[in-house]
């Protein structure tokens, strides 16, 4: 036993010796050329798609792997990337490859050979709030007219299988408030409350809707404004609070208690939003930063980061200028009211939403290395 | 050579080297964690490296034990039938036995002729040596068992074991070596089971170590020389040569099998330089196996089989836990030594410097089985499992004290003394280091990324080649699983096939039991002595089930 002990430690020892070195050297990114039996550096190409399972191929040659993957050995120079998936276009490009350094496409964005649009209303709106807990509130200038939509209902692994959007009425037909003028709806995103500025049989109206009651609890607090506020503001974690913004004055109002305070205007809190709530939304930075969704004029487009050599920009839809869009990153739709017909509709931008790429630690990494890194 | 096996009572020359031995293993170890840290933050090249380089070193050395420890196992199993009796009796007319054996056949039975090949080589060994053994009736057997606080639920079970051997009871000496400091109803026990195995022995005797004795630490090395020179006393007394006596100092949980000392004497026997000898048995952790928290008894497990593996090298082989050796050998070299917690190792170390190198173990393929350290809460069970191994990883102790004894000897060998020196030294290093390297450290590259190594191919490599190389790891631990299940008791249940597929699954937690079992109680021992704050002895929980 002792004699095949030292045998065996014999063999292994010198096994470590030979293949320790060259494992180091692979791990560095060179590799022995077959022909001149010369080492060479290489770089490698590190592809991830969204969506996944895409082939790629490489200067012609298929990858065995599907993406997310890595292609390696890839001797320094211009290499020609092609990424297939049924449904989508094909990605092509010339990327650059470093010796022993990698090249990343990280999330790279297939684009669908026609765009998935879901038509979610029958009916036109003039602009669409979010409010919180998923929650759009569909506006229209007469208060019966205004609904509400659950944006990740029936969402199941980042798919939507078909259109359950829960269309509900703010006002039921037979509502007092049915008939009345909306002036202004006041929101504090994401606080699930809102208030409506309306003109009702004639009267200035103030109605306090909470949307996480089903159906909404609407609160008539119109005997708490002693005239027509300038502006009125809420902070998102406080609820029973909101201010009264006058000429001269401005008052914190508690909705509980129904009480008026005079409030000195330099304690108010910091987190108060006094931005225009109607500001629209003309930008994300989408598919984990990677590419940028854009409304310029009507049209709505998509510029992918990911490019090495020309700006490529790709058109999905057009939307209604000067109202509001929202992108979920839950399901990767955007939110939008559409140019022709001012209907509710929600375009699939990402069909997959990144958890985690490979290699693993790729998700603890400082800094996500693109273009600039790979050159 | 006459050497002081000691870290007391030092010339200030020889004191100030032993505090610089000291420091030496664990500095290492922390040099080696600290630096692979910083290089994996600031240089994460480098360190990819060298943890690629170590990766592939690990599993070398996985790949190379297992290798051993399914040959190991097949010995233990191939030996598992032997009548040692006859050979014993054969040893006793050597001459004979040989002309009669030398042509036996076995045709199909590889077991035994794999067996019967390693006696006849064996025989042939001691011909050829003239170093006849004495005759076995004439072989006597001491067994001591320290007692501190250990119930007589314990003990009983270990004496019960001795008496149910294949060997003559009437050649055997059982003595308690029971602590002056045990608690009342400990001593009660002692005394019951002396009264009880008294006659069904040559003896059966107490003997009680005073709680303060001036030179002594409270260790067990220390009462258990204390036993050992009564009973020195008690064989001179009663005229048996210590050359015919074997001592076997075990934990007052050892459950010996029944051929153990059939085993022993048959090993003590066949080896011509039996005076100069340690025989090492594989223990194995059986005796509450199954009423043990899952990683306790893969931790345990772990550590058989260490020995299983060891016990293939016999020239690096060194005592660990419950053994037997040559009495004349214990009494030449002063006994244990009575200020060390690692009396068990340090026994070997003594007799090998005492002797000048010429001092061996001789593995036993034959298991005796003990406790797993336990409580009646797993985490106190973690915690004993974990005050337990650094107990173990105390071994470093030696370290310092047998570099000092190989740099005054003229006698051993420079190569055995690198050899040893190396392992000592690397067994430890790699004990506090390993399981941080493949558990945590492994990863720090990667995690601590920055944009230049992150844009690497380095980057992209290491977790794939760690990938293969922890695959191959699997695949090790796979044959680990089958061969712990085959040498696990059956568990007294309906469903036992079921607590063995659980049993399977546990060896998922090895990374975790590399790190809070293994790596953190070693890094722990060592930081200890690199600072001066030596152990105390710990006695290890011991609970069984009903």
């Amino acid at each position: 036993m002792l004699s095949l002990r030292k045998i065996v430690f014999y063999i292994f020892s010198l096994i470590y010796l030979i293949i320790c070195p060259l494992i180091v050297a692979r791990m560095l990114g060179f590799i022995i050329n077959p022909q001149t039996l010369r080492l060479v550096k290489t770089g490698l190409v590190y592809v991830s798609t969204n969506p996944p399972d895409a082939t790629v191929y490489i200067d012609g040659r298929m990858s065995h792997q599907k993406t997310p993957t890595i292609l390696r050995d890839l001797p320094p120079g211009k290499h020609f990337i092609r990424i297939e998936l049924s449904g989508y276009n094909d990605w092509e490009r010339d990327i650059p490859i470093v010796g022993k350094k990698a090249t990343i496409l990280a999330n790279t964005l297939l684009i669908p050979e026609e765009w998935p649009i879901l038509k979610i209303s029958d009916q036109p709106y003039q602009n669409i709030i979010y409010t919180a807990d998923d929650i759009l509130v569909a506006t229209n200038p007469v208060l019966k007219d205004i609904d509400i939509f659950h944006t990740t209902q029936g969402i199941e692994e980042n798919f939507r299988e078909e259109n359950i959007y829960e269309q509900t009425p703010l006002f039921s037909k037979n509502s007092i408030y049915a008939d009345g003028a909306l002036v202004h709806l006041y929101n504090a995103s994401p606080s699930p409350f809102i208030l409506l500025e309306a003109n009702i049989k004639d009267k200035h109206k103030f109605l306090w809707v909470n949307l996480k009651e089903n159906p909404p609890l609407i609160e008539d607090i119109s005997d708490l404004f002693v005239t027509i506020p300038n502006l009125i503001a809420w902070d998102n974690s406080d609820n029973d609070n909101i201010f009264a913004f006058y000429p001269n004055n401005i008052y914190r109002i508690n909705i509980k208690d129904k009480a008026i305070y005079l409030q000195d205007a330099d304690r108010l809190p910091k987190t108060l939003g006094l931005k225009p709530n109607h500001h629209p939304q003309e930008k994300f930075l989408i598919n984990d930063k990677n590419d940028l969704l854009i409304r310029e004029g009507a049209l709505v487009r998509i510029y992918p980061k990911e490019d090495f050599d020309t700006t490529r920009v790709y058109d999905i839809t057009k939307s209604r200028p000067s109202t509001n869009m929202y992108f979920e990153e839950k399901n990767g739709e955007l939110f939008y009211l559409d140019d022709k017909t001012g209907f509710l509709s929600a375009a699939q931008i990402l069909p997959y939403h990144p958890i985690l790429n490979i290699p693993i630690p790729d998700a603890l990494r400082i800094s996500i290395p693109k273009k600039d890194s790979a050159l | 050579m006459k050497f002081h096996y000691s870290k007391e009572n030092l010339k200030p020359r020889q004191a100030r080297l032993q505090r610089l031995l000291e420091i030496l293993p664990g500095a290492c170890s922390w040099v080696v964690l600290l630096g692979l840290i910083f290089l994996s933050i600031f240089f994460p090249f480098v360190a990819a490296i060298l943890i690629v380089a170590f990766y592939l070193s690990w599993i070398m050395k996985i790949l190379y034990s297992t290798i051993f420890l399914i040959l190991s196992y097949l010995q233990l199993n191939i030996e598992n039938n032997t009548d040692w009796m006859i050979r014993i009796q054969g040893i006793d007319d050597l001459s004979n036995y040989l002309k009669e054996n030398t042509s036996k056949e076995f045709r199909h039975r590889w077991r035994q002729r794999l067996s019967y090949k390693i006696h006849l080589r064996q025989l042939k060994e001691l011909r050829a040596s003239k170093i006849l053994p004495p005759l076995s009736k004439k072989i006597y057997h001491l067994v001591i068992f320290p007692v501190i606080k250990e119930g007589r639920e314990i003990l009983e079970p270990a004496i019960e074991a001795i008496s149910r051997q294949n060997f003559h009871l009437k050649q055997m000496v059982i003595v308690f070596a029971l602590e002056e400091r045990a608690l009342p109803e400990v001593q009660n026990a002692v005394y019951a089971l002396e009264k009880k195995y008294k006659d069904v022995f040559f003896d059966c005797f107490t003997v009680k170590h005073p709680a303060i004795v001036p030179g002594e630490a409270r260790v067990k090395g220390a009462n258990a020389t204390c036993a050992a020179r009564q009973a020195a006393a008690f064989f001179q007394n009663h005229q048996i040569p210590f050359d015919n006596v074997i001592i076997s100092c075990f934990d007052a949980d050892t459950v010996v099998s029944p051929n153990y000392f059939v085993c022993l004497t048959y090993h003590f026997m066949v080896c011509p330089q039996r005076q100069r000898a340690s025989f090492q048995p594989i223990p194995v952790y059986h005796n509450n196996i199954w009423n043990v928290p899952g990683f306790a008894r893969v931790v345990e497990t772990g550590s058989s089989f260490y020995l299983l593996i060891e016990a293939t090298n016999p020239e690096k082989l060194v005592t660990f836990s419950s053994h037997s050796m040559s009495f004349k050998a214990l009494v030449d070299v002063d006994y244990w030594p009575v200020d060390m917690i690692s009396d068990d190792s340090a026994i070997f170390w003594k007799a090998y410097i005492h002797y000048d190198g010429q001092y061996k173990v001789i593995p036993m393929y034959v298991t005796l089985s003990m406790d797993v350290a336990s409580a009646h809460h797993w985490w106190q069970t973690a915690q004993s499992v974990y005050k337990q191994k650094q107990r173990w990883a105390w071994g470093v102790e030696n370290f310092p004290i047998v570099m000092r004894a190989f740099l005054r000897s003229k006698k051993i060998p420079l190569y055995e003394k690198l050899r040893h020196g190396f392992k000592l030294f690397e067994g430890h290093l790699s004990w506090a280091t390993s399981g941080f390297i493949l558990s945590i450290i492994g990863w720090l590259p990667v995690i601590f990324a920055r944009r230049e190594f992150s844009a690497s191919v380095v980057y992209y490599n290491v977790p794939d080649i760690a990938n293969t190389i922890f695959a191959l790891g699997f695949l090790a631990i796979c044959i680990t699983i089958l061969l712990s299940l085959s040498l696990l008791p059956k568990a007294k249940i309906r469903y036992r096939w079921l607590l063995k597929l659980g049993h399977a699954f546990e060896w998922l937690m090895v990374p975790f039991i590399l790190v809070f079992f293994s790596a953190m109680p070693a890094l722990h021992a060592q930081t200890r002595l690199m600072f001066g704050k030596y152990l105390e002895f710990w006695v290890t929980d011991k609970h069984r089930g009903k």
